[in-house]
């Protein structure tokens, strides 16, 4: 087959890129993903973003990254992670109206599932399905909810690693959605809600 | 195959147009992109190639077939399709995009492995496994499929056919 004829083809496939946004946020998320595993620390380190910057910063003296990555704050990461993966707007791999169900259709979480004890965020939304998805590359569970008045929010819960230390609590306001973060037993909790 | 090194954006933008090759869905696309960066960033680093990326996407699109996590759409069968037969379709030239939605995962990969990623059909077997025979199938029901898209079916039937016993 002459390469020549499949032009058509090799310009559609050429035009398809991943824009600023996606591209630094799956290098972003490596990069936080390598913080908090197992590497020496010599001194202690309160913020595993500074680590993530001090890194940037030798690479980017050093040229190994060909473009400038912003150094990550943890929060922000989160909230435009939590927000995009709600405009992916998924399909759910389980259905479910329990977070027991909920629990025994994604077996590979390897953390226990549970409701947020805490009062407030989860007032008024039902459970209905969820599927696996992974929040500053660690495994996370996203869950499908609606309300009484039909709207459609995602939950995200994922084991508080040390990578997810920074994040701090609280609620993110956007044109379109709010986005609330809170703690919760050693799990992460965020909450993307449309106004 | 020896590879120059390339930049981390390189490599990522190529690690997607081949997601997408597989997936044709742009977000699963993303996602087996960030899924294959964590694994090989983890453990090459600035070290990683395109071989290695590429083969740790396929993986990665394989292992979530498996566990049922990423729809395959069946292409819709040949006779389902209101064939035209030799005319050009309706309304001018059909999109290439909806085209190759008719195609399977492994039809589109083979394609784009062979027109832009240029390797031969003998180098993709080695890739996916598989034998030069099926890979020859599979680029030649590809192109069955897209002879409705107008440009590409000039160019197709005014290509001379060389893939037929013969390593390209």
């Amino acid at each position: 087959m002459s390469r020549e004829t499949e032009q058509p083809l090799r310009a559609y496939y050429l035009g398809q890129r991943l824009d600023e946004t996606a591209l630094s946020r799956i290098h972003e998320n490596a990069l936080l993903a390598e913080t908090g595993r197992d590497r020496p620390r010599p001194r202690p380190v309160r913020k595993p973003a500074l680590v993530v910057g001090l890194v940037l910063a030798l690479l980017l003296g050093a040229g190994g990254l060909a473009w400038r990555v912003a150094v990550p704050d943890a929060t922000a990461h989160i909230d435009a992670e939590v927000r995009t993966n709600y405009a992916k707007d998924l399909e759910p791999e389980v259905r479910a109206d329990n977070f027991a169900e909920l629990a025994a259709g994604l077996p590979r979480l390897g953390f226990a599932l549970a409701p947020s004890t805490e009062e407030g965020p989860l007032t008024g939304w039902q459970v209905t399905g969820g599927r696996y998805c992974s929040l500053a590359g660690e495994l996370a569970a996203q869950i499908n909810l609606s309300d009484a008045r039909g709207r459609q929010s995602l939950l995200y819960i994922v084991p508080l690693v040390e990578a997810l230390q920074a994040v701090e609590p609280g609620v993110r306001r956007h044109a379109a959605t709010d986005v609330h973060i809170w703690r919760d037993a050693q799990r992460l909790y965020v909450q993307a809600i449309p106004k | 195959m020896d590879e120059p090194a390339e930049t981390t954006q390189a490599l990522l933008q190529a690690a997607y147009r081949y997601a997408l090759a597989l997936t044709h869905h742009h977000y699963e696309a993303e996602d087996l992109v960030q899924e294959a960066w964590l694994r090989v960033w983890r453990k090459y680093g600035e070290q990683c190639t395109r071989p290695l990326l590429l083969s740790t996407v396929r993986n990665r699109f394989v292992d979530g077939l498996r566990r049922g996590r990423l729809a395959t759409f069946e292409p819709v069968k040949d006779h389902d399709l209101s064939d035209p037969g030799d005319q050009p379709v309706p309304g001018g030239s059909a999109d290439l995009d909806v085209l190759l939605a008719y195609l399977h995962a492994e039809e589109r990969e083979a394609l784009f492995l062979h027109v832009v990623e240029g390797q031969t059909t003998a180098e993709i077997a080695v890739f996916t496994g598989t034998t030069r025979g099926t890979v020859l199938s599979r680029l030649h029901r590809a192109r069955e499929r897209l002879r409705r898209h107008p440009q590409l079916r000039r160019e197709l039937d005014s290509s001379v056919d060389g893939e037929t016993g013969k390593q390209s």
